[in-house]
């Protein structure tokens, strides 16, 4: 693949005598959307915790390259991988209590270093900085279609408006690749397809690459061009979404074998 | 700062649910606290410039007060403030930064005894800084050695870091032990000194919650690893929240002994740091002028208590049990109730 912005070559994640990804290999393609599917403990988040420097690799190497560097991932540090353009949002996220949308946001940027004497003798670079955190958090607000709530406390909001709120704080710093793990779980599908377009605009926007676990079919046909199942820690088929989830061996991964038809 | 309408749903309910108190309290309007400084760029800095102003201007009176009031209002003065700067070490640490410690008291401790052993040979400053020193190294340490430990284990290492620092400090030949030791700082004035460094931590405080390092306590609280995906590094974040509140509690604890002119380590067993925690309790966990208002609360009711006997254990105890079943956001959970919102600004 030419230029791709990420590569796992034979990542291997093992807590104890269980392996949670089996040596997997791929890499993805600049400003491309790829949907990571496969049944439960799959190791779909795990992978994503390797990427993002959550759990140990056992084995295997994680490249990056984006215009902020690029560095084999399991020799960084988790926190200094934002600051590499990695952006990530979680499964059960949870945003900070009694905050008003805005100042979530706020908490997204953290790349650079906190100025402590700054903050508290309220100096001009303090200042600008804090400005351009609220210019920023606006922008990402317009874009996600959510200005009018910049004011609301986050612990009104409904979950699919969390959600949102979450993707705007991964966004806040600028990802150039953007990890979701199952960002439209549990929402009415109006509102998955509604995310699911704010996604597609920001990736469009940004020129950002997303790699996405999903559960919900419709999603990954909607949003992504690339399909890679995983089941047992391997991959089992990788491809365009509409061939990939319609092969027989990926069914039966999801439901059990004889069971294909459940899903036609 | 931003003015929330709440919807009229939320405040027909929290207008049902309320205490009488609250239901009076829910007719003003507050604004918001947030933990962004400039929604506005420059104009918030003004908005900055007033709250110290306002502090400010508070010491200033205070202070007046203190000074024609007489040595009783002094002593009641420089009590509120040592207690204050403690308090708002262990609100950073506890509310903020969500760290379960319960070691304020030995920090406390290291603090006043840090001062009160080398101020004879090195002077009021010299103390000063042997005091902050002992007592944020013995926090920086904590910070450091956690790295691993949450929670429950967390609020274990710390008691058992506070007994062992009390006992040590009580061993130490130079603290002269149950026998107490004298500590001078500015003689009468000491609660000059207090309210000085009471007001000043203060507004540090409130700034720091405003900016990058208030947003990481605030994350590192709420949800480590989708902290450190957003770039905060969590044991240093952790480390010095641990730091921050050991320099705030040193010299808390500076401060106290300076106030009482006379410290035992009975002056600092864990009843102090029970003490404290009713005071950022009653404020709410983490709000810096919820803190305010709780040490000023606990200092006022102490006053009432005999001088003697365990009365005020117990009615300590008491109190911190009646929050946190009534109320366990403390004071400022009404204005949360009020605005429908805001950060522990």
């Amino acid at each position: 693949m030419a230029d791709p912005i990420l590569d796992l070559d034979s990542v291997l994640v093992r807590f104890g005598g269980l392996v949670a990804v089996g040596g997997v290999s791929f890499s993805v393609a600049r400003g491309s959307v790829t949907g990571l599917v496969g049944p439960n403990g799959a190791g779909k988040t795990t992978l994503f915790n390797a990427i993002s420097g959550l759990v140990p690799v056992t084995g295997g190497a994680i490249t990056l390259r984006t215009t902020r560097g690029s560095a084999d991932l399991t020799r960084v540090g988790a926190w200094r991988r934002a600051g590499l353009g990695i952006g990530r949002t979680f499964q059960d996220s949870r945003l900070v209590a009694g905050l008003p949308v805005l100042d979530q946001l706020a908490t997204g940027a953290f790349s650079g270093r906190g100025r402590f004497l700054g903050a508290v003798l309220r100096g001009r670079g303090f200042l600008a900085d804090e400005k351009r955190l609220v210019d920023r958090a606006h922008e990402v607000l317009a874009q996600l279609k959510i200005e009018h709530q910049a004011a609301v406390n986050v612990d009104l909001l409904s979950a699919p408006e969390r959600r949102l709120v979450d993707l705007g704080r991964a966004l806040m710093s600028r990802p150039e690749l953007l990890l979701l793990d199952e960002i439209s779980a549990g929402m009415p599908v109006e509102d998955k397809e509604m995310v699911a377009d704010r996604v597609l605009d920001y990736v469009r926007s940004a020129g950002a690459t997303v790699i996405f676990v999903e559960h919900d079919m419709g999603f990954v046909r909607r949003v992504a061009d690339r399909t890679v199942v995983l089941a047992e820690g391997e991959i089992l088929a990788d491809g365009g979404p509409e061939e990939v989830l319609r092969r027989p061996d990926v069914l039966a991964a999801y439901i059990g074998p004889g069971a294909e038809g459940a899903l036609r | 700062m931003t003015t929330v309408n709440v919807p009229r749903r939320v405040r027909a309910a929290v207008r049902d649910s309320a205490l009488p108190v609250e239901k009076w309290l829910g007719r003003l309007r507050v604004p918001t606290p947030s933990t962004v400084t400039s929604p506005a760029g420059e104009k918030r800095y003004v908005g900055s410039l007033w709250t110290t102003a306002g502090v400010v201007l508070v010491a200033v009176v205070v202070a007046v007060w203190a000074d024609v009031g007489g040595a009783y209002i002094q002593t009641v003065v420089g009590l509120f403030a040592a207690y204050l700067v403690s308090a708002l070490g262990y609100t950073v640490v506890l509310g903020q930064a969500g760290q379960f410690a319960f070691c304020q008291n030995a920090f406390m401790a290291l603090g006043a005894y840090g001062y009160a052993v080398s101020e004879p040979r090195f002077g009021p400053v010299g103390g000063l800084i042997v005091g902050a020193v002992a007592a944020t190294v013995a926090g920086t340490i904590i910070g450091v050695a956690i790295i691993r430990t949450r929670d429950l284990y967390l609020a274990l290492l710390t008691l058992a870091f506070s007994q062992a620092a009390l006992l040590a400090i009580q061993l130490w030949p130079p603290t002269q032990g149950d026998n107490g030791i004298l500590v001078d700082l500015g003689g009468d004035r000491a609660y000059l000194v207090a309210v000085v460094f009471a007001a000043v931590a203060l507004i540090v405080v409130q700034r720091m919650t405003r900016s990058k390092i208030g947003r990481a306590f605030a994350l590192v609280r709420t949800d480590e690893k989708a902290a450190a995906t957003m770039g905060v590094n969590v044991p240093l974040t952790r480390m010095l929240a641990f730091a921050f509140s050991s320099l705030l509690g040193g010299l808390g604890g500076v401060l106290l002994g300076a106030v009482l002119t006379f410290i035992t380590p009975t002056n600092f067993t864990l009843e102090l740091t029970l003490l404290l925690l009713t005071m950022i309790v009653i404020g709410g966990v983490g709000s810096v002028w919820g803190t305010a208002a709780g040490v000023l609360i606990m200092v006022v009711v102490q006053q009432f208590l005999p001088s003697s006997g365990s009365f005020g254990s117990y009615l300590n105890a008491a109190l911190l049990f009646v929050i946190l079943v009534l109320r366990p956001g403390g004071l400022r959970s009404l204005v949360n109730l009020r605005s429908s919102g805001g950060s522990r600004g």
